[in-house]
């Protein structure tokens, strides 16, 4: 575990290294900050769930984003095989890798903060329901971040492995405005296996283990199918 | 490249994985657990709602008409009904269901399936409803659907406006527990339900002169919906038409009811001899029957009588109303009549309307039955749960007041609404017209003392408070505000929070309200527990003895030591002590009597009543035999302003806290604590602060832009440490 953790500090700090990181968190305050905030007043509600309805879609698009170079710029440079000849498991690299993109998303969502600060000085700002929300965008960073590095794992290109991810986050997270393309006998798995219908659950301040457990399970298959795909290599 | 044996395994071991991974969450959805993170568990059914739902046994459909994008208010209403109604489908996930159905504005492009859908919602009696939005910087109204139906069974119950998130849950929990009492009491009914439409054809032929266009058509209509409302009701329902006008034609028995009969002259333009007719709707099952008038007259000044016939789409609602009230499918109130009581729901729409409760009369028939009692002639049923009394005027005999001590004793609890005071207003010149104003004559009407003795006094005073309803003077009075102060404004914090049901009325108005004094030894000699539910600001102060209540008269004392924290309403429960313990039985008196009791017996008639004491017949004395001393666990509720009732203070809505505090009360009292307080639990309505234009402009600027710019002044600042560093180490080793 101590190694996975030196591989997180590393590759946390790394993001902080690169001037993407910035462009990254900058763009996307910019399109959540405008999208939330330009209907904020008409709307006149003291909360962020409308913030937080807007994550399902715009992580599908940022969290490959940062997850795409995780190992295809590795396997694209070499350092993979250097990385193979430490005293290190596949496990403790997919672990690091993952917290590392699991804390960047985090960070992303740091100066967001000062939206629910701003509302709280003009209308009643419902806490609770808020941390619910902030919970809710940690798991579901962490779902299409397992996503990510699977498709990261799978190619040596970059462009490919976010194109990739995001493709498959982005279905996860409209797939639930799209049931009527499917015959109604499968609409209940079809619902259930979008990201975007357990998101809302916990975005308005409901924590329910069947959401919990949704997010989960979609991390570990990510992340195990990381681990197969390491394994082949 | 082959593949190997071990790699087949690494795939089939992933395989089972994902399998056992698809597995717990398939367990996970049966097995769960759920925590509410917002204040006061919003999205957290309460007990009551979450039985009702887990409870049904067959399907309950629930169809949800929402126009889509509406401005707010109104997107939140919708989306706290789409998580309601989640929560309810949570709980009974076999035969809860929900569907909402798309129904875009009509006047914009409308897609063919939701025109299919407006016409659904159209056909269950949903139509839209004009909101108002802006757009633009501009008013506009939009045409909005924004109800929906409830199907259970056969029966169907609507909510064709919500417009408000306010009270929702409670809407929701007591239709669908109404539907589900609806069903058994209409599956349990031993025969059928009669719609007898009395209506005589003499009546069209004199139509087209009362403005009544296709009169005749009418009871092929009424018909129809009868029809219709029979599939609904198990067929349960069945039509029968009388036309008293036709020879042969059975109208016996009509006499009895209150039904409208019109009578014409010769009208020789038309050819129309004199006559006469009758129009109404009866429902009768068994021995009840209820009358629906179906043609209103209304008096207009110049323009003479109005004739209006009751719609079709208003019959099929009067129809249900009356079905449930003729099944009995809401439990009893009992609401004591006689003594100058106050009308409930009586009281006439061109008539004054102080002295009538329209609203509370409307409000609490929705959830119950109110049962007129009138001592005089009948006794209080044993097992009825409350009963309400509402400014007797007139002194009660002993023996009605030992029918209220006794109900109590058996466990009827009481809700009393009773005035200090009788207002009088001077002879031949109404509330508005005079100069002179109304006096207050102290009241005595047994019930105070009988009050005192279960250990609350009622104060012969009025409670003014500088903490009051503050009424905006016209311009022409010189503006401003004019403080009344008999309408003490009760704030949160002197409404007693630790009862449930009162935990979220966040304030109060009372109204020309008299104080309570708790008798602490009459309370500790019994085993009653008193619960002060409220009580006016620390500035408020009694006005005694002459009593005027002209707010331009009205000043504070000049003293601080009259005021003081007074008591308004308390709620004692327990065991109490008869009050007519160690007493003589009283007597019934002769119904003479009773009669005579009027406001100003005539020397005559007290004579009479003399006579018919001295010859009372003691065998009409009921229940001897039958006296409790001590009750079984009862309550009494006591506020001493019947103005609390009135229609100034209530909502018909039922979402003002006064009302939620009337109704909540009530519910109490009938054991149903968990759905008063559901009635007024924290809303999720929760609008923004006013807020100046500059400060928007402010947060708006700070949140689009500020944020990205300090980001990307943080990441140039990074590079810039990053890129000295370096240059400093080229520095170091390029010496």
């Amino acid at each position: 575990m101590r190694q996975a953790l030196l591989i997180f500090s590393k590759e946390f700090k790394d993001y902080f290294v690169s001037p993407i990181a910035y462009i990254v968190i900058a763009v996307f305050l910019i399109v959540t900050g405008w999208l939330f905030f330009s209907t904020f007043f008409i709307f006149d509600q003291a909360d962020m769930r409308r913030f937080f309805n807007l994550l399902p879609f715009i992580f599908a698009l940022v969290v490959p984003i940062i997850t795409m170079r995780l190992f295809s710029e590795e396997i694209n440079v070499g350092s993979y095989e250097l990385l193979l000849t430490l005293p290190v498991t596949f496990r403790d690299i997919i672990i690091g890798k993952f917290l590392a993109a699991v804390a960047f998303a985090g960070a992303i969502l740091v100066p967001t903060l000062s939206y629910a600060i701003f509302i709280s000085a003009v209308g009643d700002l419902d806490w609770g329901a808020t941390l619910g929300g902030y919970l809710g965008a940690i798991l579901l960073a962490g779902a299409y971040a397992a996503i990510g590095l699977f498709a990261s794992s799978l190619t040596r290109n970059q462009i490919i492995a976010c194109i990739v991810a995001m493709v498959i986050c982005v279905t996860l997270a409209i797939i639930d405005q799209m049931l009527f393309f499917f015959p109604q006998t499968i609409l209940d798995v079809i619902t259930f296996i979008s990201a975007s219908a357990h998101f809302n659950n916990i975005a308005k301040g409901i924590v329910d283990s069947r959401d919990l457990l949704y997010f989960l399970s979609v991390a570990f298959l990510g992340l195990y199918a990381t681990h197969l795909s390491m394994e082949e290599k | 490249m082959k593949a190997t044996p071990r790699s087949h395994a690494k795939y089939i071991k992933f395989g089972l994985y994902a399998l056992i991974v698809i597995l717990i969450n398939i367990a996970g959805i049966r097995l769960f657990f759920r925590g509410d993170l917002t204040q006061n568990g919003i999205y957290s059914l309460s007990p009551v709602s979450v039985k009702v739902a887990e409870t049904l046994t067959e399907p309950l459909t629930v169809k949800v008409f929402f126009t889509r994008d509406l401005p707010a208010p109104h997107n939140t209403t919708e989306i706290y009904l789409r998580d309601l109604l989640g929560e309810y489908a949570l709980n009974n996930q076999k035969y809860f269901r929900v569907h909402f159905y798309d129904v875009s504005p009509e006047t914009e492009g409308v897609s063919e399936a939701a025109r299919e859908n407006q016409q659904m919602a159209r056909d269950y009696g949903i139509h839209p409803v004009q909101i108002q939005i802006v757009e633009q910087d501009e008013l506009k109204f939009k045409q909005a659907y924004m109800g929906l139906v409830m199907i259970h069974g056969d029966i169907i119950e609507r909510i064709p406006t919500i417009t408000t998130t306010d009270g929702l849950e409670y809407q929701l929990t007591t239709a669908i527990q109404k539907l589900n009492h609806k069903v058994s009491a209409l599956l349990a009914l031993d025969g059928n339900i009669k719609a007898t439409l009395v209506l005589s054809s003499d009546l069209f032929k004199v139509a087209p002169y009362m403005n009544l266009k296709h009169l005749d058509q009418y009871p092929e209509e009424i018909k129809a919906v009868v029809d219709r409302m029979k599939a609904k009701t198990y067929g349960k329902l069945e039509f029968e038409r009388i036309d008293p006008s036709r020879a042969g034609t059975s109208s016996q028995g009509l006499d009895g009811f209150n039904l409208l009969r019109l009578q014409w002259p010769d009208i020789e333009k038309a050819n129309i001899a004199a006559g006469q007719g009758t129009i109404g709707m009866l429902l009768q099952y068994k021995d009840k029957t209820r009358e629906i008038p179906l043609l209103r007259v209304v008096r207009v000044p110049i323009f003479g009588d109005q004739y209006q016939l009751t719609s079709v789409e208003e019959l099929e609602d009067l129809i249900n109303t009356n079905i449930e009230r003729l099944i009995n499918i809401n439990e009893d109130v009992g609401y004591l009549t006689a003594y100058g009581t106050l009308d409930i729901g009586g009281g006439s729409p061109l008539g004054p309307q102080e002295d009538s409760l329209n609203l509370f009369g409307n409000l609490l028939n929705k959830t119950y039955t109110v049962k007129p009692i009138d001592l005089k002639e009948e006794t209080i049923a044993p097992g009825l749960k409350s009963m309400v009394i509402v400014r007797p005027i007139e002194k009660m005999s002993d023996y009605d007041l030992y029918q209220i001590d006794q109900a109590l004793m058996r466990g009827t609890n009481l809700a009393l609404f009773i005035d200090a005071f009788e207002e009088k207003m001077p002879a031949n010149q109404g509330p508005f017209m005079s100069n002179q104003m109304p006096t207050f004559v102290p009241l005595d009407t047994g019930l105070e003392e009988m009050l005192a003795h279960y250990g609350v006094r009622i104060k012969q005073a009025v409670v003014l408070d500088e903490k009051c309803h503050r009424q905006v003077k016209p311009r022409q009075q010189g503006g401003g505000e004019q403080p009344i102060y008999f309408i003490p404004k009760i704030e949160g914090a002197n409404i007693n929070k630790d009862l449930d049901y009162l935990k979220n009325i966040k304030g109060l108005f009372a109204y020309l309200v008299s104080p309570l004094e708790l008798d602490n030894e009459r309370i500790a000699a019994q085993e009653v527990k008193a619960h002060e539910l409220f009580a006016s600001s620390e500035r408020s102060w009694e006005m005694r003895d002459r009593i005027v209540l002209n707010p331009m008269f009205l000043t504070p004392p000049a003293s601080d030591t009259e005021m003081a924290r007074r008591p308004l309403a308390y709620l004692l429960e327990g065991v109490f002590t008869s009050y007519f313990k160690d007493k003589p039985m009283p007597e019934k008196p002769a119904k003479d009597d009773a009669d005579s009791s009027s406001d100003q017996p005539t020397e005559e008639a007290a004579a009479d009543a003399d006579k018919s004491v001295e010859t009372a017949d003691l065998s009409q004395i009921q229940d001897q035999g039958g006296f409790r001393e001590t009750s079984m666990p009862a309550k009494i509720f006591v506020v001493a302003s019947s103005k609390m009732l009135s229609d100034q203070l209530l909502d018909e809505n039922g979402q003002s806290p006064n009302t939620m505090f009337v109704l909540n009360m009530i519910d109490a009292l009938n054991d149903r604590e968990a759905v008063a307080a559901m009635r007024s639990k924290e809303q999720r309505f929760n609008p923004l602060a006013p807020t100046t234009n500059s400060t928007k402009v402010l947060i708006k600027s700070f949140n689009m832009v500020g944020l990205p710019i300090l980001v990307v002044g943080f990441g140039l600042l990074v590079w810039w440490r990053r890129h000295a560093r370096r240059k400093m180490i080229q520095q170091i080793f390029g010496q």
